[in-house]
């Protein structure tokens, strides 16, 4: 299916949705100046401003924590991830939600690039949707290989490189604020006895994505809008794709897929721990 | 600028703290460079405690809680060890040595274990030198 007419059919599902009465409110992309963004139908007239393309990239499901009515929402494979892991956490209700899924090929920039996290996705396809749009799409084979790079460097050296990075971040707090997991009210990022805003010490810098890093772990999808919104380039999918890392290997673990397993840092298994 | 390397060490109430306890009224030496914090659990010590610890200024933590199967709260220390093997990593990737984090199972007739654990971290973590995360010179 060319895109066009997975927007069409995806205009088509929507209408029918409010007709039917099955919905409120329909989160979705529509055209903007410079590409598309984010937009929330609520009506069924305003239907025609939906679009999709592959140049979709926001996460969908950080916005599906405002409503509480019954909302419709069109999603890629990391946006259903970071569904499933909202379900899971007890944030909405699946009964209050109609999925559109569409099978993805990668999304890319405004200067047609596509975006690194998308090279090593290994979530493409819908799990849950209530109706797939489009084909299925084949589904890569797992690999790391994108952090043999860091991994491999003396560790001197891996920790000049992070340094570099954290350094540049001016704790605008973008990428906490643009993850779909990243929802807490109370959120210790927010405590200027941890993070002062007047000094921004490295340290602080440090602290904050540390901090991060391990309440993303077992549960970042690796959606890359923390990258993407970064306004100082700073690698967090080298990070955040290096905890997925050590969830799978030390317990073959992903994020996103079922409803019902459990995050492994709230559980434990005597025997198979023993390495640890 | 301080000369010594600084280690603060959460020890769990029941087992680790009462072993500290132990090493102390049977008069063991062990290096002054530890400071500890008592806890009820050893999971109760949130990785975010170690991290701010590191930011101000700690060399090296220590989260030592009792000998798994004898927990207190029975599977408190489970999920302490789950948590802390995914913290090392992240350290680790991040150029933080994974010595500088530690992660015990005392029991509390173990004064001598405690001693000798002290000893040999401090050692390990002078070695290393210290962490300090707020001036970093590029070398
Ligand atoms: S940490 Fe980044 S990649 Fe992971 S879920 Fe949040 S925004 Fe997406
Ligand atoms: S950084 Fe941690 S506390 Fe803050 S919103 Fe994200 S998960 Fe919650
Ligand atoms: S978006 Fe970039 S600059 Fe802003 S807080 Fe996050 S890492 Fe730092």
């Amino acid at each position: 299916m060319k895109e066009i007419e997975i927007e069409n059919e995806l205009r088509r599902v929507v209408r029918r949705l409010f007709l039917e009465k099955r919905i409120d409110i329909f989160i979705g992309f529509e055209d903007s100046l410079n590409g598309v963004r984010p937009c929330f139908i609520k009506s069924v007239d305003e239907v025609d401003r939906l679009v999709w393309n592959k140049f979709c990239k926001n996460n969908l499901a950080l916005y599906l924590l405002r409503f509480d009515c019954r909302v419709g929402i069109v999603a890629k494979g990391c946006d259903e991830g970071a569904i499933i892991e909202l379900i899971k956490e007890n944030q909405i209700s699946r009964e209050n939600l109609y999925i559109i899924g569409i099978p993805c090929n990668g999304i890319y920039s405004e200067d047609n690039k596509i975006y690194s996290v998308c090279k090593t996705c290994t979530r493409r396809n819908p799990l849950i949707a209530d109706i797939i749009i489009g084909e299925l799409v084949d589904e890569k084979d797992m690999t790391f290989d994108d952090l043999k790079e860091i991994e491999d460097m003396p560790i001197k050296d891996r920790f000049r490189f992070w340094i570099r990075e954290f350094e540049n971040c001016i704790l605008c707090y973008a990428c906490r604020n643009i993850c779909p997991l990243c929802y807490c009210n109370e959120c210790y990022l927010d405590r200027r006895d941890l993070i002062d805003l007047r000094e921004r010490n490295l340290s602080d810098k440090i602290f904050f994505h540390l901090s991060r890093a391990i309440h993303l772990a077992g549960r970042c999808i690796e959606c890359g809008e923390c990258e993407r919104a970064c306004p100082m380039n700073i690698k967090l999918g080298k990070l955040f794709r290096k905890i997925s890392k050590e969830v799978w290997e030390l317990f073959e673990y992903k994020p996103g897929i079922g409803i019902e397993d459990k995050n492994p840092l709230i559980t434990f298994d005597p025997k198979r721990d023993e390495e640890l | 600028m301080r000369e010594d390397i600084r280690i603060v060490g959460f020890l769990c109430n029941w087992c680790s703290y009462a072993g500290a306890d132990l090493a102390g009224v049977s008069r063991l030496e062990y290096p002054a460079n530890l400071r500890i914090i008592r806890v009820m659990c050893s999971s109760r010590v949130d990785p975010i405690f170690v991290l701010k610890a590191f930011k101000e200024g700690a060399d090296g933590v220590l989260v030592a809680g009792c000998r798994l199967g004898e927990c207190h709260y029975i599977e408190g220390n489970f999920y302490t060890r789950r948590r802390f093997s995914m913290l090392k990593r992240i350290l680790e990737y991040v150029g933080i040595e994974k010595e500088r984090l530690r992660v015990e199972w005392i029991s509390s007739s173990e004064g001598e274990r405690f001693r000798s654990i002290i000893e040999e971290m401090t050692s390990e973590i002078k070695k290393l030198g210290k962490l300090n995360l707020d001036k970093y010179e590029g070398n």
